[in-house]
């Protein structure tokens, strides 16, 4: 049976279950995995006033009553009508469409709520779920950034998918 | 002979002349809020060939990625064809690759802006892609050519 996607502003008592997801070695996570919950603490932290300077809306992906990942979407502070989105799935819930509903949902939200104007989605060359989750939701490859995205340490190429509207 | 290529961080008092080489229907010209200076994310320079201003020229640092910046210039159209923008370019990515310490650095432009597009080429950027509505001019939003140089 299929539970509801539900976004909700993350707690901090989330970190923990953030990082159980993370340190999957299988993820091909923009940034490094956070090596504590404190670092992690943090980082909500920083969200959190980051969406009240509406900067960054950064959040949490229920499954039924399971946290199952993140999401955010992150506004340009040079051009403020276009938004970055990002987003990590537990490995073990992957397949059940969760992201492209996320997705879709913080995509509502930047072009109906925002009123941005394009929406973005990096992701490695090599990271083809999310890839599919870009495609399926809409989104078009736009070109090949180099050196754009830090992922594990280093800079890599990515793939620039954008949707407008 | 030819004047040299200087770049000088920009003055309030170059603003009237900034705006005489703007307020020209033939541009193409990218705009660009200035509030981002005040954060220390933008470098801003008035282009001066010998003892007169003939453009304007910035370095923009992502705010998100601080390894990434984006140059922006224009030229008075009197002095096209001087390589002008090629040198203040350059000087500019000089800056943002050793003293900022950029891995990559972006450009801009209108898919119909042939000059600005050689001068990217001149000085070795590449070409990623044409990305949609990036630009807003006057409240409509345009595409543009996205090109990258990386370190």
């Amino acid at each position: 049976m299929a539970y509801k996607v539900e976004l909700k502003t993350p707690r901090l008592s989330y970190a923990k279950r953030y990082l159980e997801i993370l340190s999957n070695p299988n993820f091909i996570y923009f940034m490094d995995p956070p090596p504590t919950v404190e670092q992690e603490k943090d980082f909500l932290r920083k969200m959190a006033a980051e969406r009240k300077d509406g900067i960054s809306y950064v959040y949490s992906i229920f499954y039924g009553d399971k946290l199952v990942g993140g999401c955010g979407l992150h506004i340009n502070q040079r051009r403020r009508y276009i938004g970055e989105i990002g987003y990590f799935i537990d490995e073990q819930y992957w397949g059940k469409g969760i992201a492209p509903k996320a997705v879709r949902k913080l995509e509502r939200f930047a072009f109906n709520e925002l009123g941005l104007k394009r929406i973005e989605i990096l992701m490695d060359l090599g990271n083809t779920a999310s890839e599919r989750v870009a495609v399926k939701c809409g989104y078009r490859k736009e070109g090949i950034m180099q050196k754009a995205v830090l992922t594990n340490g280093k800079l890599s190429d990515v793939y620039l998918y954008a949707k407008v509207k | 002979m030819e004047s040299e290529v200087e770049l000088k961080l920009a003055k309030l008092s170059h603003a009237k002349r900034h705006v005489e080489i703007l307020d020209d229907p033939n541009f193409l010209y990218f705009w660009d809020p200035p509030s981002l200076r005040q954060q220390g994310l933008s470098y801003f320079f008035s282009i001066f060939f010998g003892k007169t201003i003939v453009g304007g020229c910035g370095l923009h640092v992502n705010y998100r990625r601080k390894y990434i910046a984006e140059i922006g210039f224009f030229v008075d159209h009197d002095y096209w064809g001087r390589g002008i923008a090629t040198n203040a370019v350059r000087q500019l990515e000089w800056l943002g690759f050793n003293e900022l310490e950029l891995e990559r650095i972006e450009m801009l432009m209108d898919p119909r802006n042939s000059a600005s597009e050689r001068v990217a080429v001149k000085c070795g950027f590449q070409k990623e892609g044409l990305i949609r509505n990036v630009v807003k001019i006057d409240g409509n939003f345009y595409d543009a050519l996205l090109y990258a140089k990386v370190k």
